[in-house]
């Protein structure tokens, strides 16, 4: 057998087998094709995260481009370059400057323009001015091994506030006075007159469709990471720190939120849902869980 | 039975001979005791041997964590076949235990087998017989090293069955990256007296590195044959010179975020905490991510140059053609290693890191990219023209340079700040990791293995056996962790114990399943590897000299296996190492130690029959 006949057969018998495997367990677990999404990325429901996608799919065509092009040469040389039953002398060459240039410069300034393209989302995404955002809606979130603390400064979602203003209806804190139970999540000081219509939860995150959202970040224990995967938002939370996060929701519904930051036993199940409303229904819901 | 026993005998024999053509030559003292010989030996090649079988053995440990792992994911709070027997249960189903089992898997693959395998084993083995010199510059400081590094690896597996006064709690589960403050919660949360073995443990590997590291910079610098300019060097030497400098610079610094970490879980300071649960405390939980990922980053590079180095080695003895782009190849290391030094806060960019040191960090990453690139072009422009043979170790070599490529690539979606948000701390990540260091790495050293084991032990290994080793190990590698980019891209977190509770991931689940399959199939294959490996050490064909005819100086010992002392005499240097089908000589081979116009004395195949 000429070794370019056994390479095909090692080749398509490498292919048979997986495919073998592959029907075998799908066999054993009753999974039909179906069971095996390709198009996996979640639905955007934030400004950004179209912006996040679309550099995501460039990265994506690029980098499979590349990669069958090296594959491809990879497995032509083989094929091409295969040992014959007459073995001969190899093509005698140390490389060629010439071309070592080329392969330096053009690497070189895909990257370039990979960085550039990324660097103006993520400036937009990660170093965004509260005090410049329009009718922004100001939450405070708090990571705590396992849950999410919310703290929202009243029942009211208005537009026309102003950020700075907003972040005088918080009440005082201060994390000493964070009581293990349910009554004082954030540490509020009692004292403050602003203190009576802070609204305290644990798990569900409410805001507002088409506004922009900060979201005061911090944690009370060890790391955590407030991943909203449909939101494309992932920032750690580290304690004695607070860190903006910013994403503006672009549907109503309700999704999931996630730690991504190893926390400890319960890491898994640190999970939290976020529902994105009108301004009247978010208004109506605080009211409610003002009440409480 | 009867074959056995004669190959043993041979075996023996051989072992005798070399011994006596090492004393032939006046290489000193007397026949060393059994203990001096093979344990607390000053030889650096049976140090090279020892860190072999030792991170095998390491290896196996990891991998079978591996599989734990996997049986989880895939069968969530199930318990797990074995572990349930052998800690209970109920402790095996407490996510605690699972928190265990990712980090220790990571551990022990990191430190303990990959590291040990390319600088521990190669670097031993193969810097003073590739250089030409008798043994590395400082014998007993090398024996040292590996004196070292074995407590350190016993103190961790120690750690597996250290509880921390909690059922759950064995050994450390912060992850291997152990950030604070999770890592310092002294309740057991992250390990009781285990995480603080894990720190131990750590600390005493790095002495051991550091000792490894300035031996082999000296040996290179100082102690080639002549002739043996540094553009002589194989680039398996360059890739060791290298990855010495990388750590001999980061590793002290990793030792101090170790040291301060034991401070602070065992003596009250607060380097690294803050927050309400530590009153008074003003450390940064962030410090911790720098100083580890300003070790653990050339770490990564450590991991991956010498495989770089040992396929650079491989790829043209077997394609019969000179290295394409020598220069290009040992510089875009050095690119490699000076950039590793600037790109740490890449693992940082959600970290709360001002996000405009993340555009940095971003750039100088991207640019990794670029000797990432030239290096890949390069080893495809030695299989052009060439005259390749699919040999065992030659197989290994190609898939380095097929998979790399897919975990090169990988690494730019990281690279890229926005896109980051979302894959940060996903399955994407631990796909992208595996394709480097298994696709990459894991596939160099089984190349490496394969490739020296003639020298080494004086007898081939089973071509056959290596052939379905491959094709089982590289079906199941890619089954095992392609998918891991599918579900990554689906916001599937590391780290996490039951995929399913989340809505948005249940529908990834049977990926999981598969993925599971194939790992065990992948585990079960690297049984053909052990068994290969010990049978053909007492029972494999007979070795000669150079049996791959290659032209760099370990093929030219005075004996194989070779001697305490290597050569019977002083090497020199006439080429450069990859001299293959020079129209210079009649061979396809011509090797550095060869004077043109001079006859190649005389030497027999096997050893000096």
């Amino acid at each position: 057998m000429s070794p370019r006949v056994r390479m095909f057969l090692a080749v398509a018998g490498a292919v048979a087998f997986s495919a073998a495997f592959v029907a075998i367990v799908m066999a054993k677990e009753e999974f039909t094709l179906d069971s095996f999404p390709i198009h996996v990325l979640p639905d955007v429901v934030a400004a950004d995260g179209d912006r996040i996608d679309g550099i995501f799919r460039g990265i994506f065509w690029l980098t499979m481009a590349i990669f069958v092009a090296v594959e491809a040469v990879l497995l032509f040389f083989l094929f091409r370059y295969a040992r014959g039953a007459e073995p001969r002398k190899a093509h005698f060459s140390h490389g060629n400057n010439t071309i070592e240039i080329v392969w330096t410069i053009v690497p070189a300034l895909i990257c370039l323009v990979i960085s550039l393209a990324s660097k103006s989302v993520w400036s937009d995404v990660k170093q965004a001015k509260p005090a410049e955002l329009k009718n922004p809606f100001v939450v405070d979130v708090s990571g705590r091994q396992f849950e999410w603390r919310i703290r929202y400064p009243n029942a009211k979602a208005v537009q026309g506030e102003s950020y700075d203003a907003i972040m005088k209806r918080f009440a005082r804190t201060d994390e000493r006075w964070i009581t293990k139970g349910v009554d004082n999540l954030f540490g509020i000081d009692e004292d403050d007159p602003e203190a009576r219509d802070d609204i305290q939860t644990i798990g569900t995150l409410y805001v507002p469709v088409n506004r922009p959202v900060v979201v005061k970040l911090r944690s009370q224990d060890v790391l955590h990471s407030f991943f909203l995967p449909h939101f494309r938002v992932k920032q750690d939370a580290v304690p004695g720190w607070t860190i903006d996060v910013f994403f503006t929701p672009t549907k109503e519904g309700e999704w999931e939120i996630a730690c991504a930051e190893l926390c400890g036993q319960n890491h898994t199940n640190m999970s939290g849902k976020i529902i994105v409303l009108s301004d009247a229904e978010l208004e109506k819901r605080l009211k409610k869980l003002l009440g409480e | 039975m009867s074959a056995d026993s004669k190959h043993g005998h041979d075996h023996g024999h051989a072992h005798d001979h070399g011994h006596d053509h090492g004393h032939g030559h006046g290489h000193g003292h007397e026949e060393p005791s059994f203990i001096r010989k093979y344990i607390f030996s000053e030889d650096h090649k049976v140090i090279g041997v020892q860190f072999l079988i030792v991170s095998l053995l390491f290896l196996a440990v990891g991998g079978l964590l591996a599989l734990a792992v996997r049986y989880q994911i895939a069968w969530p709070n199930q318990g797990i076949p074995i572990l349930n027997q052998l800690y209970g249960e109920n402790v095996v189903k407490d996510q605690k235990f699972y928190n265990m089992l990712f980090t220790m898997h990571a551990t022990f693959m990191i430190f303990f087998a990959i590291i040990p395998l390319l600088v521990g084993f190669f670097g031993n083995y193969l810097i003073p017989l590739k250089i030409g010199a008798r043994d590395m510059a400082f014998p007993f400081l090398n024996m040292l090293s590996f004196w070292t590094a074995l407590p350190a690896g016993i103190i961790m597996i120690a750690a597996l069955f250290v509880s921390g006064g909690d059922s759950a709690t064995y050994a450390s589960g912060g992850g291997w990256t152990n950030y604070p403050t999770l890592s310092e919660v002294g309740d057991g949360i992250a390990g009781g007296k285990g995480q603080t073995l894990w720190l131990i443990s750590l600390i005493v590997l790095g002495a051991s590195s550091i000792m490894g590291a300035i031996n082999y910079l000296t040996t290179i610098i100082n102690m080639r044959a002549p002739g043996m300019s540094f553009h002589r060097l194989p680039l398996s030497i360059w890739s060791l010179f290298i990855t010495s400098i990388l750590v001999l610079f980061a590793t002290p610094v990793l030792t101090s975020a170790l040291g301060m970490l034991v401070f602070d879980r065992e003596v009250g300071t607060t380097f690294f905490l803050n927050g309400p649960k530590w009153p008074g405390a003003e450390g940064q939980p962030l410090l911790w991510q720098h100083i580890f990922w300003f070790y653990s980053h050339p770490a990564v590079y450590i991991m991956i140059l010498p495989a770089m180095g040992v396929v650079s080695d491989i790829l043209p003895v077997f394609a019969r053609k000179p290295i394409f782009g020598y220069k290009a190849m040992a510089y875009a290391m050095a690119g490699i290693a000076g950039l590793g030094f600037i790109v740490w806060g890449h693992h940082m960019f959600q970290s709360g890191m001002n996000p405009v040191l993340g555009t940095t960090f971003m750039i100088s990453t991207m640019f990794i990219a670029v000797p990432s690139a030239i290096k890949t072009f390069n080893w495809l422009g030695t299989l052009w023209g060439g005259q390749i043979q699919f040999t065992t170790p030659m197989l290994h070599a190609l898939s380095f340079v097929a998979m790399f490529a897919i975990g090169g690539l990988s690494g730019i979606y990281m690279a890229s700040t926005p896109v980051d948000i979302f894959i940060h701390d996903t399955y994407f990540i631990v796909a992208h990791i595996h394709y480097v260091l298994f696709g990459g790495s894991l596939f160099g050293i089984f190349a490496g293995i394969t490739f020296w084991f003639p020298k080494i032990f004086g007898r081939m290994m089973s071509e056959r056996f290596g052939k379905v080793h491959f094709f089982l190990t590289f079906i199941f590698f890619n089954l095992t962790f392609f998918a891991m980019h599918v579900v990554g891209a689906g916001g599937m977190m590391r780290r996490i114990a039951n995929p399913t509770h989340y809505e948005f991931l249940q529908p990834l689940q049977p990926w999981n399943i598969l993925m599971t399959y194939a790992a065990i199939a992948l585990g079960l294959s690297q049984i053909i590897f052990f068994a290969n490996f010990v049978l053909s050490i007492f029972m494999g064909e007979k070795a000669s000299a150079n049996p791959w005819r290659s032209t760099t100086l370990e093929w030219h010992t005075s004996t194989t296996p070779p001697p305490h002392g290597n050569f019977d005499k002083q090497p020199h240097v006439y080429h450069g190492p990859y001299e293959f089908s020079s129209p210079l000589t009649e061979e396809d081979f011509l090797p550095q130690w060869q004077k043109l116009g001079e006859a190649q004395p005389a030497k027999a195949g096997g050893h000096g029959h």
